[in-house]
């Protein structure tokens, strides 16, 4: 009786201690995003060859928002409404905590890749929204949902640098995004934002910058849903 | 009678009692006063509570070059109080070492009502207008960023903002929103028009202005309404198109085509002060617009409908609907010094 109450409290024990893939009582759920470019890590001002020639990446920001949790496709858990903007210059921006999100069983997320259009006719936000973060159009109101400045050796004119600053709520031109990914639990979801699945598609040689709303940002953010993947499936 | 709003300083006894207390600051919401059969205001007061240190705040910023790059611009530059809060005597504004912009300089007049701001609507809401000018490079020159350090060092900056904000440390949105907060007391609607209106003892329209106000209905009310005398959309006046500066107006923002020459009607509220007019301040006088409503409208495929037949007016006509339009002039407005340059008393 007693080696099979030890047996029981070892064996919970064991799932307890091995259970890297469990959320945890007690500890919110974050979201690690990690910026890659064909599956090597993605680094300001490093070289990677694309088409031919090389590109550099100086800037890459973007928010998200309305982070969801799902189990069997239903919501779980969401946030209260907040944005995050993550900065590739700055790791810790990186990781977004879910506050009161410990203990919660899910086994998808969901979220929005820039800022809905409510928060966009809203005025001036502090935060992560605030207009000194550079990710707020001045002569034409609205967020940047994803800005991503580079250099490329085989674009000429203007001048060798690359601009794509992808926002836009008006219809038809919404640029707004929404991805949901499979996940395993786990109170750290590694989200993987593999960035070639977002440059290869673009020919960074031609393309002419877009920083405005229309045709070429609506149809680029549609390609930013691929570049995001759980580094961990189930 | 009066049929005016009251000033509602909310606990305004208590908020009194509190002055003495710095730190307490509670109920202590100023509601500009407007006249009672004026639509709600478009703004969104709860997002933005008006205070008094919020209202001095952000008068002292209006009236401060220190958004500009140099130092040499504010917003008063292009918005003088005396002149209806527009740039009087050019066509289009100038801004840092005399860089000539694209557009004529609006009025801030009334805008708690207004959804649009800019003459296309570039701006869909009063807290974020301010980034335009101040990063524009032919206007402030500046980015939003280095205003909030320069501020950050400038005494008394920090302490005037924590008064309005509770907090010591200026960011962006609260700088938007103190300019806002004094934006949103240049309210008008005390003119000659009004008192008529109002039915105040001792006004009444000449009969040359009666006639005015007469033909007002007939040919102007349906774009300017009353009692804001703009109904807050975008037309196509018949103007042609200026092929220099080639400006699509409303179509650029929302590309689309039914919207080409497209720009936001404005106010007539002090009409008389705001010379030049137009996007482009192409006519000086106002003899001049109406001329151009008789005799200069163009046709594009986009010009309202309610100028499709261009407006009868005889020579008469139009000194009386001149005379007419002078009366929405608001000298309490104009030179109210509590809206003017803040000098220490």
């Amino acid at each position: 009786m007693r080696i099979k109450q030890l047996s029981i409290f070892f064996l919970i024990l064991g799932q307890c201690l091995t259970s890297g893939g469990q959320n945890q009582p007690g500890n919110d759920v974050s979201l690690l995003f990690k910026p890659l470019y064909r599956n090597m890590p993605l680094l300001l001002d490093s070289s990677y060859v694309h088409h031919q020639t090389t590109f550099s990446i100086q800037t890459l920001k973007f928010y998200i928002g309305r982070v969801r949790l799902l189990k069997d496709n239903k919501t779980v858990w969401e946030a209260p409404g907040d944005h995050h903007l993550l900065n590739l210059a700055d790791t810790a921006s990186l990781e977004v905590p879910l506050e009161n999100s410990a203990g919660i069983v899910f086994d998808a997320i969901q979220f929005q890749l820039g800022i809905d259009s409510l928060t966009n006719v809203s005025g001036a936000m502090g935060g992560d929204l605030d207009p000194t973060k550079g990710m707020y159009w001045t002569w034409q109101s609205g967020y940047i949902n994803l800005k991503m400045d580079g250099r490329c050796a085989g674009r000429k004119l203007p001048d060798p640098t690359f601009h794509f600053h992808l926002g836009g709520y008006l219809p038809p031109y919404a640029t707004i995004q929404s991805v949901t990914l499979k996940t395993i639990l786990s109170s750290r979801v590694v989200i993987d934002a593999d960035l070639s699945f977002l440059i290869d598609k673009i020919d960074l040689v031609h393309q002419r910058n877009v920083m405005s709303p229309g045709v070429d940002a609506r149809e680029l953010s549609k390609k930013t849903i691929k570049i995001f993947r759980s580094h961990e499936t189930p | 009678m009066k049929r005016h709003r009251c000033i509602i300083l909310t606990g305004a006894s208590m908020a009194l009692f509190l002055c003495a207390f710095d730190n307490v600051h509670e109920d202590n919401h100023v509601i500009p006063e407007y006249p009672a059969n004026w639509p709600v205001p478009a703004y969104n007061f709860d997002r933005n509570p008006l205070t008094r240190e919020g209202i001095a705040l952000g008068r002292k910023l209006f009236y401060d070059p220190i958004l500009s790059r140099d130092s040499s611009i504010s917003c008063s530059n292009c918005h003088l109080s005396y002149t209806a809060f527009t740039h009087v005597d050019h066509a289009l504004s100038h801004g840092i070492r005399d860089s000539i912009g694209t557009r004529n300089s609006a009025t801030l007049i009334n805008l708690a009502w207004n959804r649009y701001f800019m003459w296309d609507g570039a701006v869909n809401h009063l807290d974020v207008q301010a980034l335009a000018p101040i990063e524009h490079p032919a206007e402030m020159g500046e980015k939003i960023g280095r205003v909030v350090e320069k501020l950050q060092n400038d005494r008394p900056y920090p302490q005037l903002f924590y008064k309005a904000f509770r907090d010591s440390i200026i960011t962006g949105e609260h700088l938007m929103k103190a300019l806002a907060q004094f934006q949103l007391t240049l309210i008008s609607a005390n003119s000659k028009y009004d008192k008529v209106m109002n039915q105040e003892s001792g006004w009444a329209f000449t009969a040359q202005e009666s006639s005015g106000y007469a033909l007002f209905k007939t040919h102007c009310n349906s774009c300017h309404t009353e009692p804001l005398f703009t109904n807050g959309t975008f037309a196509n006046n018949g103007l042609p198109a200026d092929s220099l500066l080639q400006d699509i107006g409303r179509m650029k923002i929302t590309l689309n085509p039914k919207d080409l020459l497209k720009f936001k009607i404005p106010t007539l509220r002090n009409i008389e002060f705001s010379f030049p007019y137009m996007h482009d301040g192409r006519f000086r006088s106002l003899s001049e617009v109406l001329h151009h409503y008789t005799d200069g409208i163009v046709f594009s495929p986009t010009r309202s409908p309610e100028l499709k037949d261009g407006i009868m007016l005889s020579h008469r006509d139009k000194i009386d609907l001149i005379a007419f339009l002078l009366t929405l002039s608001d000298r309490d407005f104009l030179f109210n010094e509590d809206l003017a340059f803040p000098r220490k008393k």
